[in-house]
């Protein structure tokens, strides 16, 4: 009976009742595993082999991570989390690089199928996008820890710094696959434009102007968000009139 | 070998496979999960999956191959902590600024007598918890942004607001992550905008065309130009 009713599920209805569910059930069991594992070495070799320096340099030192990294570790999720979707956020803070690589590759994926996270195509394509990054990087991080200094060493010198453009380069290629899309890029850029100058507004308030950088990623997109609400109210007013 | 390694670096390899082993478990059960889930609904074409792969290997592989922070990190913790920190939600410039902070708390300099194995472990509880409460937050908070977003599905509107908050909040990122990575450099912003230029011509190229292959390479294209054209602009004006 259970079974019948799951089969006459349309896609979306499928995907609220049990694809969702089970991605968080996924998600956070094994970031909850993954906790107690990136904290195991430090508990064995400081509590059970003894290799313990002083508490107090502990505090010290915790303390400034704290004071370093709580604005990113309070925003950054929650700014990613509406182009990577729920099981993209997991993937990305677990295995890490999220807005150098994951952003990237959840924008590159959802653009190439022409789809976004709010379907569930675009969370499935934007999940086989980054496992297989995950993949690469888990193998390219092999090569550089087993060869990486010789292989560096043998690059002429321009080749290895060409590489710091890497990312920027990546930016670039977001900006045109969000902008030239079928409506052609003229308009794309027209309609991504409000949204590009209150990004880099706010970035610059929080970077330049002020030195409250951590919180800048949430700052550039949470305004941007709340653009995007009033441009929302703003076509949802014209759609009401029409009806 | 460093000297603060010696003696544990078998069991520090031990925890890093481990903990890599997770990354992969993780991985493949949400893969599995949207497998079954695309096939069950006939959602994702085998050659748009194929597409998705690609896009990701060769994303990925760009921008992780060469990693100064990571050749770096390797010289002053190791390569089981470098590796263990690198595959596991640590970006290699992050880890390295967690180690420089634990390093200037103790006063000792990587590489000297005075770099002991307790300080190494005191590097790698720096290194773990600069990144540990990104677990946390992700455990709290996802569930219930999605909770949101299925409650404004179910208002039945006329219009939904998440592709508004999708293309809004990827816009934002666009404009953060651009401003992170040029400003103050003038060989990245040349880079950015022959990335733009380059991806640009190669999307209209794939439209015109009506070539998905072609429109897949935008990402590569706009990496590889960005690399030659900043690096020739650093090299001959900088």
């Amino acid at each position: 009976m259970n079974e019948e009713k799951v089969n006459v599920m349309s896609a979306e209805e499928d995907y609220s009742k049990n694809f969702m569910p089970k991605v968080h059930r996924i998600g956070r069991v094994t970031m909850l595993i993954s906790l107690v594992l990136v904290f195991s070495p430090i508990i064995y070799y400081a509590l059970i082999r003894g290799f313990t320096a002083p508490v107090s340099l502990y505090i010290s030192a915790g303390l400034s991570i704290c004071a370093t990294g709580i604005g990113m570790w309070l925003s950054e999720p929650e700014a990613c989390w509406p182009v990577l979707g729920s099981a993209g956020t997991y993937i990305a803070y677990l295995a890490g690089d999220v807005s150098s690589t994951r952003v990237p590759v959840a924008v590159a994926c959802q653009k190439t199928a022409d789809t976004d996270i709010s379907s569930p195509k675009g969370q499935v394509i934007t999940i086989y996008g980054l496992v297989a990054s995950v993949v690469t990087k888990i193998i390219v991080l092999i090569i550089q820890v087993a060869v990486g200094t010789w292989i560096i060493s043998k690059l002429p010198d321009a080749v290895t710094a060409s590489f710091s453009f890497v990312v920027i380069g990546c930016v670039g290629a977001m900006l045109i696959m969000n902008t030239n899309g079928k409506a052609g890029f003229v308009k794309g850029l027209a309609a991504g434009l409000p949204y590009l100058v209150v990004s880099v507004v706010m970035w610059l308030l929080f970077n330049v102007a002020t030195d409250w950088w951590a919180f800048s990623m949430i700052a550039c997109v949470g305004s941007c968000v709340v653009l995007g609400y009033i441009f929302y109210r703003r076509d949802l007013k014209a759609a009401e009139a029409q009806k | 070998m460093i000297d603060a390694l010696k003696g544990i670096n078998g069991g520090m390899w031990a925890f890093t496979a481990v903990i890599i082993g997770m990354v992969f478990v993780q991985a493949f059960l949400f893969f599995g999960l949207a497998r079954k889930f695309s096939v069950k609904h006939a959602l994702v074409t085998k050659e748009e999956a194929k597409m998705a792969a690609r896009t990701g290997v060769v994303t990925c592989f760009g921008a992780t191959m060469i990693s100064a922070s990571t050749l770096a990190l390797i010289a002053m913790v190791g390569s089981a902590i470098t590796f263990m920190r690198c595959g596991v939600i640590g970006a290699p410039g992050w880890e390295l600024m967690m180690a420089q902070v634990a390093s200037s708390a103790v006063h000792v300099d990587f590489g000297t007598p005075e770099f002991t194995t307790e300080i190494l472990i005191l590097c790698l509880f720096c290194m773990v918890l600069g990144s540990a409460p990104y677990f946390i937050n992700c455990i709290i908070m996802l569930k219930p942004l999605d909770m949101m977003v299925e409650k404004e599905k179910k208002a039945e509107k006329k219009l939904s607001f998440m592709p508004y908050m999708g293309k809004a909040a990827m816009r934002g990122l666009i404009g953060c992550l651009a401003m992170d990575n040029m400003w103050g450099n003038a060989a990245k912003e040349v880079g950015f905008v022959c990335a733009v230029l380059g991806g640009l011509a190669v999307s209209q190229m794939a439209k015109k065309l009506k070539n998905s292959l072609l429109s897949s390479m935008v990402m590569p294209t706009g990496m590889i130009v960005a690399m030659v054209a900043g690096q020739l602009f650093a090299t001959y004006f900088m």
